[in-house]
């Protein structure tokens, strides 16, 4: 029996979940060189098991994502200490999360502002909620928490982003809210 | 804006696409490791896994045995050698775990800390620089047939002597 050949295919699943996957990597890596590589383990540890690319596995793919990430990052910080010492320390890079069309830019721009103020577990949770598209029950899963606590840690976040974002609503072009009777 | 138009809102950035290279990277893993399952004999590709405790005990097993190896030569070395300890000496390590199926992915050596411990005298005429160093080798190996992954990590503390020289 001839091995199931794993370099066919998985050019549309990677396309389609690279972005998303580079977005939840950024959260722990320094910079975005250090996300792709991350991305680029994963992935690959993650077809060889799903030759097929099963969406019902996508969820495993984060959580793979997650735990290389958090060894890069353990491996990382022992680096930049020896760094910090020797004062040769890099400053980490800050390039942007979000490709947006140009009119949108600055948008972009207050989002990814207020999404960095934003503790990393209410980060962690809204990345994987809106753009990786998971349900509460799998992010619990991928982050190994309740799904209670995920539920509230996005409810704490959408909080802070409403009171971070309601001033600029209408730079962000948001429809004015209802007037209270 | 209530949270209905907030998630919209979020939902309608599009994160940044990886470099083209990534794809490009991807594809030779992927390439690498599909060329060493055709290389690997059909039986052992159908061969029926081991159960996972018994596993589990052998891996177990090999990391304590490259750890015993590792303090033995360490401690042997710390006998024999009271001068420079050479920080690119081969890791026994790296010899004992390697099984059949498994490829090996990667062998490296982080120095975790380095302490000076300031300049000896002990030999007249030729003084040195006492370092000590805290390193932990890394050795990884991948089992393509199911993508699993062993790491194996080793502390090791060594003193180096830097010879010194007064212009």
């Amino acid at each position: 029996m001839k091995p199931h050949d794993i370099t066919a295919d998985w050019h549309i699943c990677f396309q389609e979940l690279a972005p998303k996957l580079l977005l939840y990597g950024r959260q722990w890596a320094t910079n975005s060189a250090d996300a792709e590589d991350i991305v680029q383990m994963a992935f690959v540890r993650w077809w060889q098991r799903n030759p097929g690319g099963d969406r019902e596995h996508v969820p495993l793919l984060y959580a793979t994502v997650r735990t290389i990430a958090l060894d890069v990052r353990r491996s990382d910080e022992r680096r930049l200490r020896r760094e910090t010492n020797s004062e040769i320390a890099l400053p980490s890079e800050e390039a942007p999360h979000f490709d947006p069309p140009v009119e949108d830019r600055e948008n972009a721009l207050m989002l990814e502002r207020a999404m960095r103020d934003l503790s990393p577990e209410q980060r962690e949770v809204v990345t994987l909620r809106i753009w990786a598209g998971l349900t509460f029950a799998e992010i619990a899963a991928t982050t190994g928490e309740t799904t209670n606590t995920v539920a509230s840690r996005y409810r704490y976040a959408l909080n802070n982003l409403h009171r971070v974002l309601e001033p600029l609503r209408e730079d962000l072009g948001a429809a004015p809210a209802p007037a209270l009777a | 804006m209530n949270d209905t138009e907030l998630e919209n809102l979020l939902r309608s950035m599009t994160p940044v696409a990886p470099s083209p290279e990534l794809a490009g990277r991807v594809q030779h893993d992927l390439g690498l490791v599909q060329s060493f399952r055709e290389a690997t004999p059909e039986a052992a590709l159908v061969k029926k896994k081991p159960a996972q405790w018994l596993a589990n005990i052998v891996w177990a097993g090999l990391g304590a045995a490259a750890a015993v190896v590792v303090m033995g030569a360490v401690q042997s070395q710390g006998r024999t050698n009271s001068g420079l300890v050479s920080v690119a000496s081969i890791s026994p390590a790296a010899t004992a775990v390697p099984a059949a199926a498994v490829m090996p992915v990667s062998s490296t050596r982080e120095w975790v800390e380095v302490e000076d411990m300031g300049i000896s005298f002990a030999t007249p005429g030729s003084p040195s620089r006492q370092m000590k160093v805290i390193s932990v080798e890394r050795h990884q190996w991948i089992d393509p047939r199911d993508g699993a992954e062993y790491t194996v990590e080793v502390p090791k503390q060594e003193s180096l002597a830097l010879p010194v020289k007064y212009q």
